[in-house]
């Protein structure tokens, strides 16, 4: 079932075109990640599909309640976690969830306020705010952005567990390994447009599996990219040996995510 | 009904809280009562006529002008407003809370001076308290429409100070508080007319030709509200 319709968006600052036709279904029991270089509009896209910009054009549906957490939220200094927490619940009409404040460490912090929270523990009260209310789809603008490992972990769990309960979540990242373990798909923004949305093996089919070769002769070496390993390594050995040269060591490593995205929108 | 409830019950708790209503609403006003009152009552005689009204007009004016625009600057600033909005808050939510929080505060304020004004310096009690409850409530509410209008049209919490204080002095100096205002010059006591603590002042002192003058800037400010809230809305 679709939780989120985004059609045909479009979306300008003065004469700078942002979004130039974005479409995009995000359904339940999905993850995907909106991946771009800075400027590239993941944020507007957000924020429009949040219903805090007004598109120029195009249309979004959400289907339920939507849960969002944002890059940039303050709260007043002097409100603590729990009010913070309690008084979302009474904007959304839900009950404060007491195993999700436990769940994300909120209820180590409840009394403190908000001034004294780290980066860290602001977001994931802001996270506990998201949540509040059991909505059927988040938007997480840079959900990890500032939390230390275990943090990190901890909410990684956490997004995997709603993915599970069929929540649907789109969220932008700068965090590869991130979306690599968390994202069922992935859209690529580039100049205002998704050149990419697929699942992740998807983008490496598309791109061709490129690996990254690294042959070494004693103090010599000589590095090289390659859609087809097989033929370019065996022909790169025997250039080697065809030289006198005596092969100490070879590497061969699978491009990342992020170099396939770097690739992607280079292409584009 | 019951977020707003539950927000505006927190709001009064956090102005206590955060020390800006705190300083301004209450310990200002009422050391400035303590102090000035005793030098009044010294050096002005018959002054326990006017004391009541001109304490509590001081102390309504610094509470709401100093105390609530640098609280709704920061309740209104884009990274607090979009965390509000996208947990459903609505627009108005922070102003009405705020405003009612200031609203009640200074009732207390001047609930405070009503009993110790006559106990500590013999001033005078107002003849028909009923009327002078009411023209307060105009009072303190036409003047936390002013300060809430201000608090939405600045950007900034040091612009809201500042512009606090531009606005709190020529109240305050003009209104007829310190000095008979027929003994300024024309275009001072002109330019006082424009601030609504002068005809505070005037129909707390039993004026009742200030009611629509009050009545009117009240209203201007709270439609002023309403347009800047409308502003804040279409703004990101």
């Amino acid at each position: 079932m679709k939780a989120l319709e985004i059609t045909g968006l479009k979306k300008s600052y003065g004469q700078h075109a942002v979004l130039r036709g974005v479409s995009l279904c995000v359904g339940g029991g999905e993850t995907v990640a909106l991946l771009g270089a800075n400027g590239a509009g993941k944020t507007t896209l957000l924020e429009c599909a949040e219903g805090l910009r007004r598109p120029d054009a195009g249309r979004v549906t959400v289907h339920g309640r939507a849960g969002v957490q944002l890059q940039r939220a303050a709260l007043p200094g002097a409100l603590r976690a729990m009010e913070a927490v309690t008084l979302c619940a009474k904007w959304k009409r839900a009950p404060v969830d007491s195993s999700l404040l436990c769940a994300l460490g909120v209820t180590e912090f409840a009394k403190s306020p908000c001034a004294a929270l780290s980066t860290g523990q602001q977001r994931r009260l802001h996270l506990a705010m998201a949540l509040t209310g059991s909505p059927g789809l988040l938007f997480l603008d840079e959900p990890t952005a500032g939390l230390d490992p275990q943090g990190r972990a901890a909410l990684h769990e956490l997004l995997q567990k709603l993915r599970a309960a069929g929540k649907a979540i789109l969220l932008a990242s700068h965090d590869m390994a991130e979306v690599s373990a968390l994202c069922t798909r992935i859209a690529v923004l580039h100049q205002g447009r998704i050149v990419f949305c697929g699942a992740p093996q998807e983008l490496s089919k598309r791109l061709g599996a490129r690996h990254r070769v690294v042959i070494r002769c004693g103090e010599k070496e000589r590095r090289f990219e390659t859609a087809d390993v097989g033929r370019d390594l065996a022909q790169a050995l025997l250039d080697c040996r065809a030289s006198g040269l005596s092969v100490t060591d070879v590497q061969v490593t699978r491009a990342s995510l992020e170099e396939q995205v770097l690739a992607l929108t280079k292409e584009g | 009904m019951r977020a707003f409830a539950y927000g505006f019950a927190l709001q009064v708790r956090l102005d206590l809280r955060s020390r800006t209503m705190l300083v301004a609403c209450y310990l200002v006003p009422l050391l400035f009562f303590a102090v000035v009152g005793g030098i009044f009552k010294a050096v002005m005689p018959g002054v326990e006529a006017t004391l009541l009204p001109n304490m509590t007009v001081f102390g309504v004016t610094m509470g709401a002008l100093v105390g609530l625009p640098p609280t709704l600057c920061e309740l209104y600033s884009p990274p607090v407003k979009n965390l509000c909005r996208v947990n459903g808050a609505p627009m108005a939510f922070s102003l009405l809370t705020c405003a009612l929080s200031a609203f009640l505060h200074l009732l207390v304020l001047s609930a405070l001076l009503f009993v110790a004004a006559p106990l500590a310096f013999g001033a005078a009690r107002p003849a028909q308290p009923l009327s002078y409850a009411l023209g307060l409530a105009l009072f303190v509410f036409a003047t936390t429409a002013l300060a809430s209008a201000l608090g939405l049209a600045v950007k900034q919490q040091a612009q809201a100070s500042l512009w606090s204080v531009v606005l709190f002095l020529p109240s305050i100096l003009l209104s007829g508080i310190f000095f008979p205002a027929q003994l300024l010059p024309a275009p001072l006591r002109a330019l006082g007319l424009l601030f609504p603590a002068t005809w505070g002042n005037r129909l707390l002192l039993g004026e009742t030709a200030a009611l629509w003058p009050l009545v009117g800037f009240a209203f201007l400010c709270t439609a002023g509200c309403a347009a800047l809230l409308r502003a804040k809305k279409r703004e990101k």
